[in-house]
């Protein structure tokens, strides 16, 4: 089964295959940009582009509905590709005749220019002709050179972002998973420094969403040929199932390892959005209760805003680390079922894989039976201090602390 | 030489793309069509060749191609000197063969 779209070419529809699509519009891309850098190179596009339609047409007439890839094949190998087609650039011999033509013609159509005149200008043409021919193939020497190798998220093998796996290409080490031990290693020396990093790339670094930006990923000369070879083996594989677009280098296990380990270095992150949501509302709401209370507004403001800061500035400075660290796997306890709810009535999802699943399920394990070992820790220790830790002089300190725990133990 | 073809074949009437390329064909000149684009543009541009849209009750519309005034000169000229080649030639192909 494929998915299928409806192009509209000179005012005809076609119903073609996506993969069909996507080699029909490189190959018409790469013609557009290959004579582009010729005089009325479009219109020369525009008449291929016209011969497709026609062809098009013809095995519409025959009773076929929709376009397959090997369709669009057959009619690529008949027109032939940018470089077969150009008699321009392709070999020294027929360009030379056609210039000889050309000027010929031109001579005879105005049949008023000297002999001599006439060569001079032939060879100052045939010079120019030449010198912006080799200044135009160094230029795209240079610019293949350095235009070898992207940076791009490979779409193909990624465990969140792609982000590693690109990396890997563009240094071209075969295997991803050396460089994401050493991200996580890195996380984990780094003190979580490398969390913020890799969100970075993620959002800078571009997915390779284009067959086109996934042979640069990879390194591989982009032509007409290389391109096209790249979407029909994409699509042999789409056919065969081996191309899934989550799919890995890694076998299930380490998947589900890799799952557990990214899902707590991620776990700050979320936990620390919840916290700022929670911040928000906190202030919103005091804000809220203040108006109603005009008179002693500023004062009012001034004690109870900077009593919570204060708060959160303890839970910050992480005296307690302890409870920290449990309110942390007590948010991702609650994220996890919160996510598989919120998933389950959003439809249209793509399906998470059992390894997805199974990791999800692990490391929310863990981090239930870390939250219910920091709940007990932590009544127990309040129970033999009466004084709470961080303020002697604010008692309410561990009421505010009392919220996160209850939650924790939902 | 392709040019000369694609003259000769205009000389008569006009016609659009796919007539050329079937005729070629038939005449064992061409290997892939798509190398009649540029030249037919090329042509164009030299003022050889004129173009008219004519929509086409089956499929797109096509582009007629024919002959200019100039065109027609160039024919003539191309002609002659296709024959004087010819001539050589031939002359040549047979002393070759007196001399085997």
């Amino acid at each position: 089964m494929k998915k299928n779209i409806t192009i509209n070419l000179f005012g005809t529809l076609y119903n073609i295959d996506e993969d069909a699509y996507q080699l029909l519009d490189n190959y018409l891309q790469s013609m557009k940009n290959y004579f582009s850098r010729q005089l009325n190179g479009d219109e020369i596009a525009d008449d291929i582009e016209h011969r497709v339609a026609e062809l098009l047409w013809e095995y519409k007439e025959k009773g076929i509905e929709a376009v397959s890839i090997d369709i669009i094949k057959e009619i690529i190998g008949k027109i032939g590709n940018p470089s077969e087609i150009d008699t321009n650039n392709g070999n020294e011999q027929p360009d030379q005749q056609s210039q000889s033509f050309a000027s010929e013609e031109q001579g005879a159509g105005s049949g008023q220019r000297s002999n001599s005149g006439q060569s001079a200008g032939e060879a100052f043409q045939n010079f120019a002709h030449e010198a912006g021919r080799s200044a135009n193939n160094a230029f795209h020497k240079a610019a293949n050179h350095f235009a070898g190798r992207h940076l791009y998220r490979d779409p193909n093998d990624k465990l969140l972002g792609g982000v590693c796996s690109g990396i890997a290409n563009y240094l071209g080490i075969c295997d991803p998973i050396w460089i994401r031990l050493a991200f996580i290693l890195l996380a984990l020396f780094s003190r979580l420094l490398m969390l913020p990093i890799y969100l970075i790339l993620w959002i800078v670094v571009p997915l390779a969403q284009t067959p086109e930006d996934r042979l640069r990923m990879k390194g591989e000369k982009v032509n007409p040929d290389t391109l096209n070879a790249q979407v029909i083996s994409e699509s042999e594989q789409q056919e065969k199932g081996t191309y899934n677009p989550s799919t890995a280098s890694h076998s299930g296990c380490l998947r589900i390892i890799f799952g557990c380990i990214l899902a707590f270095l991620l776990l700050p992150l979320i936990a620390l959005l919840f916290f700022i949501i929670f911040a928000f509302v906190a202030v919103l709401g005091m804000s809220l209760g203040l108006i109603g209370n005009l008179p002693g507004f500023f004062g009012f403001t001034s004690t109870s805003l900077g009593e919570f800061f204060s708060n959160l500035a303890s839970i910050f400075a992480g005296h307690e680390w302890f409870i920290w660290v449990g309110l942390l796997f007590a948010v991702y306890a609650i994220y996890v079922p919160v996510y598989f709810i919120v998933r389950a009535i959003r439809s249209g999802d793509r399906p998470l894989s059992s390894t997805q699943i199974v990791s999800y399920i692990i490391s929310w394990l863990f981090a239930l039976v870390v939250t219910v070992f920091v709940c007990f820790y932590g009544w127990n220790s309040q129970k033999n201090s009466h004084n709470g830790y961080y303020h002697p002089t604010s008692i309410e300190q561990p009421t505010h602390y009392e919220p996160n725990y209850n939650i924790g133990e939902l | 030489m392709l040019e000369y073809c694609i003259l000769l074949l205009l000389n008569k009437r006009a016609c659009y793309a796919n007539d050329i390329i079937s005729k070629l064909k038939a005449a064992e000149m061409i290997v892939v069509e798509g190398t009649l684009y540029p030249l037919l543009t090329r042509l164009k541009n030299d003022n050889l060749l004129k173009y008219e849209w004519q929509e086409s009750t089956q499929g797109p519309p096509r582009k007629y191609y024919a002959l200019t005034t100039d065109g027609e000169e160039a024919l003539r000229q191309l002609d002659n000197s296709w024959n004087e080649i010819a001539k050589t030639v031939t002359i040549l192909q047979t002393k070759r063969l007196e001399i085997q």
